[in-house]
């Protein structure tokens, strides 16, 4: 089922909470909404789910008007950043709650019900756990709990509000490759609100870039990293410097680093955006910045800078790097620049 | 599950002891001394004379009002009670905080200016005085008053006890729920009444102790006639006055009794209600 969300606006007194925000779901596909909190993103996944009324604008689902639809006639599957599981009920009952609220005309008979339980039990490889009740599950089998529950009642589309949030690292990747596969079986449409860039590039066919209520660039994960449109996607997306520095004779002169700039009148105030695995840096006494801080985390090194004239530049090199030998807290370096992206101010 | 902890030093020393043995000594001659009392002058005489004082008519139709009233306003109450904290907790409206502040108004309002009030607008010469006599219906000095008045008073403990415990507990399973397709209907039973049910049945047993012993606002409204608008408290209060003392502390222990049944209730309830919002 295609999601078309057509210029919708929604908005509490003066706070903005969407302005004028469209975006088209294909049927299958598994979209990200990423931004940071209070750009909107939660808010257009609940107005999707119909948790929240849009104050203007429409929502198509596979082209049929659905704004007003009751939200329980949508067919969503909703998952929720705190799983909103029911304390009460085992797990077998959490997952078969949608199926036994159904309309007794369309209700399947019990023994159904307890198939379809442990099929879906089965398919988030929770076998055996649907007699334990949430409170005896960790918070990654509470999640997957959660999936299944709303994958029971078989949803036209799939929304997720932050669903890793509330895990700690490993067991959130563990989920997103699980997800991600999970989705490339079911081919359900997806839609994922999260505010961690990693998740939504790794797992998503497209990614929806939000700030303050608007999109800022929809595209796939390669063009949000390769080519970020605006400075909030550049900002947003990748470890990165921002650099403030002024245009002279098509470069910009960020302190004592010179980083070529085309199509900038001199005198121009200008934003630089470079990524830390953009940057050369070699030891030379003769360079512009001194090494402040050096992190070695895994099979990266991150070297922190003092830039000549300016101020702090991150920079990332594989741990066995020619360029680090040498290159120790307190000593002067060369930097070479080798992609930046620069925005008037 | 210990997210109640209780900050437990070991055996108290020095202040400690003399906060203890104060706490206890004017507990006891606060509570204890008077419960004493009260079932001691009861059966000064032996079983005899306190069981004529239960058996006698009067009382006996004092026992029915009371648990007639009780059985009345208690249900009312929590199904009035449930809603107003349903709708408070789960809605946003206009005037909800109106809304909060009426439900606390029994509780400051003194209880007879509460039973004045309905003898002002029921009574003969009251604001619907006229129109109800007509119609041939008594509510003031009748049992419809002490009814009211009763549900009036007691209304707050349900909907108080529910209130927060129902705000703690947020919207997202009944939003869940919805999202699978539940009805509103349904999620009440299934998700939002099984999350209460402890905390709706505290808020019964205080509702019940609180209907049962109520005396200010019944005492204005009931008009005292005997074997009819008397109910267990007044009749106390009667027999009291009219210098029938082991009678009147014969009653008075039956009250007693029921309020130290709805306190271990309430203690039972607390500790089981405890176990099963921590998991069990």
């Amino acid at each position: 089922m295609s999601i078309e969300v057509r210029d919708v606006s929604k908005r509490w007194g003066h706070v903005v909470g969407l302005d004028k925000v469209s975006v088209h779901v294909e049927t299958g596909e598994l979209i990200a909404l990423l931004g940071p909190s209070g750009s909107g993103k939660t808010t257009l996944l609940r107005i999707i789910a119909g948790l929240e009324s849009a104050d203007q604008g429409q929502v198509y689902f596979g082209g049929e008007d659905a704004t007003e639809a009751r939200v329980r006639d949508r067919g969503v599957g909703f998952v929720f950043q705190h799983y909103a599981l029911f304390k009460h009920m085992s797990v077998a009952d959490n997952i078969a709650f949608g199926l036994r609220v159904m309309p007794r005309d369309r209700r399947p008979t019990e023994e159904k019900i307890k198939a379809k339980a442990e099929q879906l039990l089965h398919l988030v490889q929770l076998e055996g756990m649907g007699t334990r009740f949430p409170a005896q599950l960790s918070g990654g089998q509470r999640q997957r709990v959660a999936l299944a529950r709303a994958l029971a009642v078989e949803p036209r589309v799939l929304l997720l509000d932050e669903p890793f949030g509330a895990l700690d690292q490993r067991v959130r990747e563990e989920l997103r490759s699980r997800l991600r596969r999970l989705h490339d079986e079911l081919r359900v449409t997806t839609v994922l609100v999260t505010h961690d860039q990693e998740e939504a590039l790794e797992v998503a066919d497209r990614v929806v870039v939000m700030q303050k209520g608007r999109i800022e660039q929809v595209g796939t994960p390669e063009e949000i990293v390769d080519h970020p449109k605006t400075p909030f996607v550049n900002e947003f997306v990748g470890d990165v410097n921002t650099l403030q520095g002024v245009i002279e004779d098509g470069h910009a002169r960020i302190g004592a680093l010179r980083v070529p700039a085309d199509g900038h009148a001199a005198g121009t105030k200008v934003r630089a955006f470079v990524r830390t695995y953009d940057l050369k840096m070699w030891r030379d006494e003769q360079g512009i910045a001194t090494v402040t801080q050096m992190h070695a985390l895994g099979d990266k090194v991150k070297v922190s800078t003092k830039l000549d004239g300016a101020g702090e530049l991150l920079a990332q090199f594989p741990r066995r790097s020619s360029l680090l030998r040498g290159v120790e807290p307190g000593c002067r370096v060369a930097v070479e620049v080798t992609l930046a992206r620069i925005y008037p101010e | 599950m210990s997210s109640r902890s209780i900050v437990r030093s070991e055996t108290p020393r020095g202040f400690g002891i003399v906060l203890v043995v104060l706490a206890t000594l004017f507990l006891a001659l606060l509570v204890l001394v008077p419960l004493a009392a009260v079932l001691g002058t009861a059966f000064q005489k032996g079983f005899e004379p306190f069981w004529n004082a239960i058996r006698d008519p009067d009382t006996i139709s004092a026992i029915k009002l009371t648990l007639i009233t009780t059985a009345i306003a208690v249900p009312l109450n929590a199904v009035f009670g449930v809603a107003a904290a349903w709708a408070i907790t789960k809605f946003d409206f206009k005037g909800k905080s109106l809304l909060v502040s009426l439900i606390d108004l029994p509780f400051t309002v003194s209880p007879v200016v509460a039973g004045l009030l309905f003898v002002l607008l029921f009574g003969s010469r009251g604001l619907l005085g006229p129109a109800l006599s007509d119609t041939g219906i008594r509510i003031v000095y009748a049992t419809p008053g002490v009814i009211i008045a009763t549900i009036f008073v007691t209304f707050p403990f349900i909907a108080r006890e529910l209130i927060p415990l129902m705000q703690a507990q947020g919207n997202e399973e009944e939003l869940a729920a919805i999202t699978l397709g539940a009805n509103g209907w349904q999620t009440f039973w299934r998700v939002t009444l099984p999350n209460i049910k402890w905390g709706l049945l505290y808020g019964t047993v205080v509702c019940t102790a609180r209907a049962m012993g109520e005396f200010g606002a019944v005492s204005v409204v009931s008009g005292h006639v005997r074997g009819l608008t008397n109910t267990l408290p007044l009749h106390v209060e009667i027999l009291y006055n009219d210098y029938h003392q082991i009678e009147a502390f014969s009653v008075a222990s039956l009250l007693t009794t029921i309020s130290l049944v709805a306190l271990v209730i309430k203690k039972l309830i607390e500790k089981k209600g405890l176990l099963s919002a921590h998991g069990g």
